[in-house]
């Protein structure tokens, strides 16, 4: 099932491509939107939430057309911004419950539904401050409870953890995953900090230039081509990596005594022409596992 | 049932499951989607110490036009000037005298209206919820114009209530008896004007003291340049002088009032050299221009808040 299909969708700004012909289904569960400054992850957020029309090309959220039916899409998602953004001169229940009414909740369950969700995201004992007063990491969160007061199937955070401290940013992650894990919604996490994405997104899509280069599940796009070995060496040997490619291995990089080959053959049989190699040319082999690919690996092999 | 069976399912348990739920209530398609917009925008104002003064202070000149009233003297020369509307000439002082209140109360419920939320980002936040841009300028102005109304409002209807109580035996509901209608009217006609053009200063300004400085500025400078032109006028042509006069955000609201109460104003003016008082008439001024030149303010106001309401900045390179 997917929750949102982008059909060939562009945006320009006058003669600047933001988002060039992106097409894609994103899956439902976490769903993390990668890419460097500039890609167009923010302009795609904005086309999918109706506030740019697109140059060309259809997205349907939910089943309904973003450019048909704005409103009962809106209804639908939504939305933590990344910049600060807060009614003035209100308090953190009041600001949440009209957050709740303006999305088409009765008044009378708003403001029930204000404090529980101000509860859940942690700001239950300073809900009535008024929010001007408010720390970084506190702002965040009310931002993710007015996203998320009124129920939306679909929830867009753009840049979740920007300005928090390691313990904020834990905090907020746990929520983050809580939401997309336990409570079944679906969310798509728009950021630039790869480790938050790794640890909450169960598939990711990367931009650059305004185009999707890599888009699938976090497990599929870690897997390695053919059978790739981390090797943990006692002291770096250049001798054993040339013996270990007279074999029919090839490095696919190497820091100090740490190296990842690539072998032929399966991976079971990997051990022996180690083993072999480290014989022949003394070098000690601490111990090896099958290589799996970092998200920080993936990213930057994409924008290469 | 034993203490250790089950209960029924439904039935209620002493134990309260309190952990987070997401919610999958009922979320209904309002048509008066602005309401709550507007709603809120009352909600921020009213516990404000400084609109409570001003509504006090606007309401003044009613009470005070309430006690001229009831010194019996004061109705004779009152009444002798204007004869057929003799109530409605208490009625269209007193809303004079208000005015500037009125035009205080306008720049602290309007100028932060969508200027705060400009500062704030909040057009983001309301944009990204089930609601049009229209529904939101609707619900900022009609906030504003609410919450004018209601401090223009007020005190007329105590001014009406303490004459319909105190005069209902002596003509006044036979001899003025569309005086409610046009008290409504006066009263509506400047709370209309201001919040259409707060809001239109609002959305075009980043800060809530930089949309009143402006707004305030343009009240005021239209102000002094209609009282100037209008002046020079008077010597050659009083009735286009009068409308001259009018050519202002307080001279339409003021001009428009007089042509509701159908008043004739009569100042009392000192000449040194015959050291007498003569009365210097005030025509009424003509209505349908000035309610052009009103519809044109709103409109230019609204207007202008709508081309600049945008949940996000398009840069267009």
């Amino acid at each position: 099932m997917s929750v949102a299909t982008l059909s060939h969708l562009t945006v320009r700004y006058g003669a600047r491509t933001a988002v060039d012909d992106v097409s894609v289904e994103i899956p439902e569960g976490c769903v993390g939107l990668l890419g460097p400054n500039g890609a167009g992850k923010t302009t795609l957020l904005k086309a999918l939430l109706g506030f740019l029309r697109p140059t060309s090309g259809s997205a349907e959220l939910l089943g309904l057309d973003v450019a048909r039916a704005p409103l009962e899409v809106r209804r639908r998602i939504g939305l933590m911004p990344e910049v600060d953004c807060h009614i003035p001169g209100v308090n953190a229940v009041s600001f949440v419950a009209y957050a709740a009414e303006l999305a088409g909740m009765p008044a009378s369950t708003a403001l029930g539904r204000a404090h529980e969700v101000l509860e859940y995201c942690g700001l239950g004992e300073a809900r009535y401050r008024n929010v001007e007063t408010y720390s970084t990491g506190m702002k965040q969160r009310i931002k993710l409870a007015q996203a998320l007061v009124h129920g939306p199937k679909l929830l867009f955070l753009d840049e979740p953890t920007n300005g928090l401290d390691p313990a904020g940013r834990d905090e907020m992650l746990a929520l983050v995953a809580d939401i997309s894990r336990a409570k079944g919604v679906n969310v798509v996490v728009c950021s630039h900090l790869l480790p938050d994405v790794e640890r909450v997104c169960g598939s990711v899509m990367v931009m650059r230039g305004g185009r999707l280069v890599e888009q699938g599940t976090l497990a599929s796009l870690r897997a390695t081509a053919g059978s790739q070995v981390d090797v943990e060496l006692r002291e770096p040997s250049e001798a054993f990596l040339a013996e270990a490619g007279r074999l029919g291995a090839v490095v696919v990089k190497s820091a100090g005594a740490t190296a990842r080959l690539r072998f032929p053959g399966e991976l079971h049989a990997v051990g022996a022409l180690l083993f072999a190699a480290a014989r022949s040319t003394g070098a000690q082999v601490r111990g090896f596992r099958p290589a799996v690919r970092s998200l920080e690996d993936i990213f930057l092999e994409v924008m290469q | 049932m034993s203490q250790y069976d089950l209960p029924e399912p439904g039935a209620p348990t002493p134990i309260a499951d309190v952990s987070y739920r997401n919610y999958d209530g009922p979320l209904h398609s309002r048509a008066a989607r602005w309401w709550i917009v507007a709603l809120a925008g009352i909600r921020i104002a009213r516990p404000k110490p400084a609109f409570w003064i001003l509504a006090v202070l606007g309401s003044l000149p009613y009470l005070i036009h309430i006690m001229l009233l009831m010194l019996p003297q004061n109705i004779g020369p009152l009444a002798a000037l204007n004869p057929d509307n003799k109530y409605a000439t208490h009625f269209y002082q007193a809303f004079q005298n208000q005015q500037f209140w009125i035009f205080l109360m306008a720049l602290l419920v309007g100028a932060g209206s969508i200027a705060a939320d400009n500062q704030a980002n909040a057009l983001l936040v309301y944009l990204a919820k089930p609601i049009t841009r229209t529904d939101y300028l609707l619900g900022k102005w009609m906030g504003i114009f609410l919450l004018l109304f209601s401090a223009c409002a007020v005190p007329a209807i105590l001014l009406y209530a303490y004459c319909y109580l105190s005069y209902a035996d002596d003509g006044f509901t036979t001899s003025e008896p569309r005086l409610w209608l046009q008290m409504l009217g006066a009263c509506a006609v400047p709370a209309a004007l201001q919040a259409g053009l707060l809001v239109g200063f609002s959305a075009w300004s980043k800060t809530p003291r930089m949309a009143g400085a402006t707004y305030a500025g343009f009240y005021l400078v239209t102000g002094i340049a209609a009282g100037i032109a209008g002046n020079f006028e008077f010597k050659a042509h009083s009735t286009s002088a009068r409308l001259v006069q009018c050519f202002s955000v307080g001279g339409v609201s003021d001009g428009l009032a007089q042509a509701l109460y159908h008043v004739t104003q009569h100042i009392p003016r000192f000449h040194r050299g015959t050291g007498q008082f003569t009365m210097r008439t005030i025509p009424i001024p003509a209505a349908a221009p000035l309610w052009g030149l009103f519809a044109a303010l709103l409109l230019v106001g609204l207007l202008a808040a709508a081309a600049r309401i945008r949940a996000v900045e398009v840069v267009r390179g």
